[in-house]
């Protein structure tokens, strides 16, 4: 309550007050990353009332099947400004009204719509800034694209900023100067500081072992020009390695002075004997002070990943009353599945941490961490004790296909190390947890968090047999080189012939925590499953990607479930309340917003491979109906 | 006699009607438009109305009408599952309205040659 109240003074001290409450300005809807909206009219007794108020397409899609690479839209809309804003996979910035969706501008970076780093066009929305001046780009919009340009507009008209860099674009590209193998992709939009933009990017960490080390680029918010920069990884790796960077959002204490940077783990992802050096920015979660880019504290959350389990998601932060005092907190969900969470001022654990021995690698020069961090309060937001057991029905019907590769593949716990003979991977990469994180209540000390059950299999390929494989690249599934490395790799979900998942249900849950004990409140199934059409029971769930919100009269709003629906949950007892088709997976975080004094609650519907293969460009606004 | 199996026949037609729809409904109508199970709900659907229709052709009898009459409930039974399964309720409920509408027509039959 009391970071609530302080980011809320603070935002009205820096700058002018907005007639229309609350603002959905930042991708997490605040700084705290606490994916909170305060307001009282969206309860459990009326979100069955919800109706659509407008409906959009922006055209900006592709499936994959002519020219263009897929598309994958996970951005969150902005409201600031009176004005609702949306990041485009084609890198187009649009503006409307938020009460109809009318389009009021837009603007087209003219980005190339090639798959430089992905194996889609991604865009996971804008940044927003206002000063204290008057005038053209007193309010900007940002939008990054995939060949790392970074582009500034005015917020009412969406003319380039022409201060902003050359013309209103700043070419990031020119801050890769070390084992640029690929160009930095900024697919997630800058994290806004005051007037620092907090900008980190997106590569192929699957394709290399060389490659591009990560850094966190702090811009002026005006001019573009570079205050500071910070490497994870130390210098006398760079020769070996790269990787470690943000590829997604972050959170900041502008009290503390402090940014809380999720980073990725080094680079290949799933063999590390060319890194076996401790790199201790890698795979952490780490405070950085705002004004000098000094590292303020770390803690690493995966020693020598070879999981690719990335720090995924800004921690949420949040002033825990415990034991009658108040700890300004943060928590981190992770892939793993842990939730760390730590004392946002040292990077304490608030609740235990600790080292338990790991099992060790067979790969050839490979070094596994005979250790890694532990968090048993609060309990994982997946039971990652054991992988779950073999799913009777899917093994029934594959004539045993699941329970002989049960025997075939090598798992031995948590961190079970990738190895020739293939490994299971439980949670797969994709991770318990993702870009979504968590949301918060900060009054209650109650988080909220979607997961997803899913169990990969991962094998190492000896270079020369890797060469002979004609095999595609998917997104989180199928082969990758790991140029320079002993070893490519092949990625699968462990699925029956028929497309069975071969392990037990349920495939996505979603849970709420009481952050004063740690105690999880409740742990229900999430969504529903779909192949071919057939919908799953509801008590298997689904596999989940995206984040909830919640909001001061009690309800979640979420969408990330593969069923393609948005829905609002009870936050009480995370029971469905209310449910909406859309035309693909929503698995971008929803916004939530008061315009004219109306409450809305905006989904965009642009879906992912990773759960289905339909994709969309659609946007849908809901609000209760007039009195 | 075969004018009762109007009772499978009409409300399959009706499940055929509403699968045809759930299959090439515009994107994001039905939420299984285009898949590979609502094409299974459209083809079942329809092939329980085209087997009622034959059903009530006057020369179909003995063991014929009896394999008739199983494949229509099993296909009538069948596609309600796999329409529930599709979260397509309108046509679970018509084919299975089709699957009791055939035990009608058995029951009527079966009473003509009691009495």
């Amino acid at each position: 309550m009391m970071l609530r109240l302080t980011l809320a003074l603070l935002s009205s001290l820096a700058g002018p007050a907005l007639a229309d409450q609350p603002v959905w300005d930042t991708f997490n809807g605040d700084l705290a990353a606490s994916k909170f909206a305060d307001v009282t009219s969206f309860t459990p007794e009326t979100v069955g009332r919800l109706e659509r108020a407008w409906e959009v397409h922006t055209g900006d899609v592709s499936d994959g099947s002519g020219e263009l690479p897929e598309t994958v839209w996970s951005a969150t809309p902005l409201y600031a400004n009176g004005t609702l804003y949306l990041g485009t996979p084609f890198y187009r910035i649009i503006a409307l009204d938020p009460a109809t969706g009318e389009e009021m501008w837009s603007y087209d970076t003219q980005s190339r719509l090639e798959a430089l780093t992905q194996p889609a066009l991604k865009n996971r929305g804008l940044a927003y800034w206002e000063g204290e001046d008057t005038g053209p780009c007193a309010r900007r919009v940002y939008i990054g694209t995939m060949d790392a340009t970074l582009h500034a507009v005015d917020a009412d008209t969406g003319a380039p900023c022409e201060d902003f860099g050359q013309g209103g674009v700043v070419d990031v590209n020119q801050w890769n100067e070390v084992n640029a193998r690929f160009p930095f992709s900024l697919l997630q939009p800058p994290t806004v500081v005051g007037d620092t933009l907090l900008v980190g990017w997106a590569g192929k960490d699957w394709e290399y072992s060389v490659a591009p080390p990560g850094n966190l680029l702090a811009l002026d918010a005006r001019t573009g020009e570079l205050k500071w920069e910070l490497g994870f990884i130390p210098e006398d790796l760079i020769p070996q390695t790269g990787t470690a960077n943000i590829w997604t959002s972050m959170a900041a204490d502008p009290e503390l002075g402090l940014a809380y940077v999720p980073v990725s783990s080094p680079s290949p992802n799933y063999w590390g004997g060319n890194r076996t050096q401790d790199i201790p920015l890698a795979t952490s979660v780490t405070a950085v002070d705002i004004e000098t880019g000094e590292v303020a504290w770390s803690r690493q959350l995966v020693h020598h990943d070879i999981w690719d389990y990335d720090t995924p998601s800004a921690p949420v932060l949040v002033d825990i009353d415990r034991k009658g005092e108040t700890v300004p907190a943060l928590v981190q969900t992770t892939k793993q599945g842990f939730l760390f969470v730590l004392d946002r001022r040292t990077g304490e654990p608030v609740f235990p941490i600790e080292e338990r021995p790991v099992p060790a690698s067979d790969a050839q020069g490979e070094q596994a961490s005979p250790t890694q961090p532990f968090v048993d309060l609060p309990p994982p937001t997946v039971d990652n004790s054991a992988m779950p057991a073999v799913w009777g029905l899917a093994d029934f019907l594959s004539g045993g296909q699941c329970s002989r590769e049960r025997g075939t593949y090598r798992y031995e716990g948590p961190f079970t190390p990738p190895s020739e003979q293939g490994t299971f991977m439980y949670p797969g990469t994709a991770g318990a947890n993702n870009w979504g994180g968590a949301a918060v209540d900060d009054a209650q000390d109650i988080l909220y968090v979607n997961s997803m059950r899913v169990v990969q299999v991962i094998q190492l390929i000896p270079r020369e047999e890797y060469e002979e494989v004609d095999g595609g690249s998917g997104n989180e599934e199928g082969y990758y080189p790991q140029d320079g490395a002993p070893y490519g790799i092949r990625l699968t979900e462990w699925r029956t012939g028929l497309g069975l998942p071969c392990w037990e249900p349920p495939y996505g849950t979603f849970s709420a925590y009481d952050l004063r004990t740690g105690e999880r409140l409740y742990e229900v199934p999430f969504g529903m499953s779909q192949q071919w059409g057939f919908y799953g029971l509801r008590a298997w769930g689904s596999p989940t990607l995206g984040g909830p919100v919640v909001t001061a009269g009690g309800v979640v709003f979420i969408g990330a479930s593969m069923d393609a629906r948005v829905r609002a949950l009870d936050a009480t007892t995370g029971r469905e309340l209310w449910s909406d088709l859309v035309e693909a997976p929503a698995v971008a975080i929803p916004a939530v917003y008061t315009h004219e004094g109306v409450d809305y609650v905006v989904f965009v519907a642009g879906g992912n491979s990773i759960l289905k293969p339909e994709v969309s460009d659609q946007v849908v606004a809901y609000r209760l109906p007039p009195e | 006699m075969p004018a009762s199996y109007l009772s499978v026949f009409l409300p399959a037609l009706v499940g055929t009607i509403l699968a045809g729809i759930a299959y090439f409904a515009p994107f994001g109508v039905t939420g299984v438009e285009g898949t590979a199970g609502a094409l299974l709900a459209l083809v079942g659907a329809a092939a329980v109305t085209l087997g009622a229709l034959l059903a009530m052709a006057p020369g179909v009898r003995g063991w014929l009408r009896g394999l008739l009459d199983a494949l229509l409930f099993v296909g009538a039974a069948l596609t309600a599952l796999a329409a529930w399964f599709l979260m397509q309720v309108p046509v679970a409920i018509a084919m299975a309205v089709a699957s009791v509408g055939l035990l009608l027509a058995l029951m009527l039959r079966s009473g003509r040659r009691t009495a």
